[in-house]
């Protein structure tokens, strides 16, 4: 989350609103080797390109008003109106960002009543963006965040789940389950111990062990909620089983595994893949897929990896397929 | 009641009817009571779940394979979930026990760990 000493990145999409800001914002610009700066407390920012990639991923708020920003980009998102008439890219920035504040807030509380609680109205939020814009992967994943945070991986999984179920114009669940499923399949990780979490060398027996142990914590978690559906239970739970039958924690094959779980471990797979990670840079889409393809193509639900692979490739401009975002 | 065929592999059966004695923990738990090996059939009937299952409306047949004074391990034909409560009777006792993890073996064998959650009858074996 803190990407220098106390300052916390933010999404442009969300600042250059015409509006006062209830918090200062911080930019880096040129010779500067922390943020400065740029718009204070209750002035308007300067509309910014967020054509220009340089200035997209360079807005930064103080940690202590990670909260007030939070609440901002809550009441934007509420206010339905305004949202709606936004650009599909700013409104898609604006669910993207709400959601991984959320997430992070309410992951901080390790409260599983109140995170499921947040994670309807998100899924709601999510599911109607993804039915209402024709959100490109490309566009998507430059507005996103790629650190290595649980509450920004179930961000990004719950997107990209969602667009993926949206191509596959699945029938038997609805886009709204399959966003929430998302926010919540990793729950479980809760549970286990951040140093084991972010360790950046490789993992020992016990600890890999330890690790697997998250989609049955997380199910288990998820059980005494009200309101969860099974879709959004198995998500949590079989995100980690493989077609082949050689995935955790029951080993379940093909048409076993269910289908928001057999979505959900493609797209978990490819946003770690082009995430950063305490071992490694993110990876570029086409090296992500690359890797899918050759190293692990039986773990996965061959006509949902085709189709994810078909939107990578399709929606992802040549000139973003090498380069990690 | 349906029996319906749970496919246990050979080598598993083979184990079950040969091996007696104390089960060491596995993989995957970290068990607080020593487990006893038996072998055994038994009836299963779900009595809660937190995750609706059409396939599990009626009672099940299964294959006790251990018991300890905190769990019991068995064998059904399908899928159960953790979190389900079962009440399961077989020879020498009736428990009713909450599913604590599930193992696929084939697709019409699964190994199911489970909590004993309370003693229901105990019948003098002679």
């Amino acid at each position: 989350m803190i990407d220098f000493e106390d300052f916390v990145r933010v999404s442009p999409h969300c600042i250059s609103l015409d509006e006062g800001l209830p918090f200062d914002v911080f930019a880096i610009v040129e010779g500067s080797r922390v943020p400065v700066l740029y718009a204070a407390k209750g002035t308007t920012a300067n509309p910014i390109d967020s054509s220009d990639p340089s200035s997209t991923s360079n807005l930064f708020i103080r940690v202590h008003d990670v909260e007030n920003y939070q609440s901002f980009v809550q009441s934007l998102l509420l206010d339905g109106n305004r949202v709606h008439r936004l650009p599909g890219i700013q409104r898609a920035s604006i669910v993207a960002e709400a959601a991984r504040f959320t997430m992070y807030s309410s992951f901080r509380t390790n409260n599983t009543t109140s995170i499921v609680q947040a994670t309807r109205t998100l899924g709601a939020h999510i599911s109607e963006l993804m039915e209402d814009v024709d959100v490109k992967l490309a566009e998507l994943q430059g507005l996103l965040h790629h650190d290595y945070g649980t509450f920004t991986h179930s961000t990004n999984v719950a997107l990209y789940a969602t667009l993926l179920a949206k191509k596959l114009d699945t029938t038997t669940v609805s886009n709204e389950d399959i966003a929430i499923g998302g926010l919540l399949h990793d729950l479980g990780k809760l549970s286990i111990d951040n140093r084991i979490l972010n360790k950046p060398s490789k993992l020992d027996d016990r600890e890999f062990r330890i690790i697997k142990k998250h989609p049955l914590e997380g199910f288990r978690r998820l059980t005494i909620e009200s309101g969860v559906t099974k879709s959004q239970l198995l998500m949590a739970y079989q995100h980690h089983e493989k077609v082949d039958g050689s995935g955790y924690p029951v080993g379940l094959c093909d048409q076993e595994i269910s289908m928001p779980a057999r979505i959900c471990a493609v797209v978990d797979v490819y946003e770690a893949l082009t995430s950063n990670r305490p071992y490694r840079r993110a990876l570029g889409p086409n090296i992500a897929m690359e890797i899918m393809e050759k190293q692990s193509a039986e773990h996965f639900d061959r006509n949902i990896l085709d189709c994810w692979k078909s939107i990578v490739l399709e929606e992802t401009p040549t000139d973003q397929l090498c380069h990690a975002n | 009641m349906p029996r319906k065929l749970i496919d246990l592999p050979p080598h598993i059966r083979k184990k079950l009817e040969e091996e007696r004695g104390t089960e060491a923990p596995n993989f995957f738990e970290e068990r607080r009571c020593p487990r006893f090996r038996c072998h055994s059939s038994g009836v299963a009937k779900l009595l809660s779940s937190p995750i609706e299952n059409e396939l599990q409306s009626e009672d099940e047949f299964v294959i006790i394979s251990n018991l300890s004074r905190s769990g019991l391990g068995l064998f059904a034909h399908q899928q159960w979930f953790p979190e389900q409560v079962f009440r399961v009777e077989f020879d020498v006792a009736t428990f009713v026990a909450r599913v604590a993890r599930v193992r696929r073996i084939t697709d019409r064998c699964y190994e199911v760990g489970l909590q004993i959650c309370t003693l229901e009858d105990r019948k003098d074996v002679p």
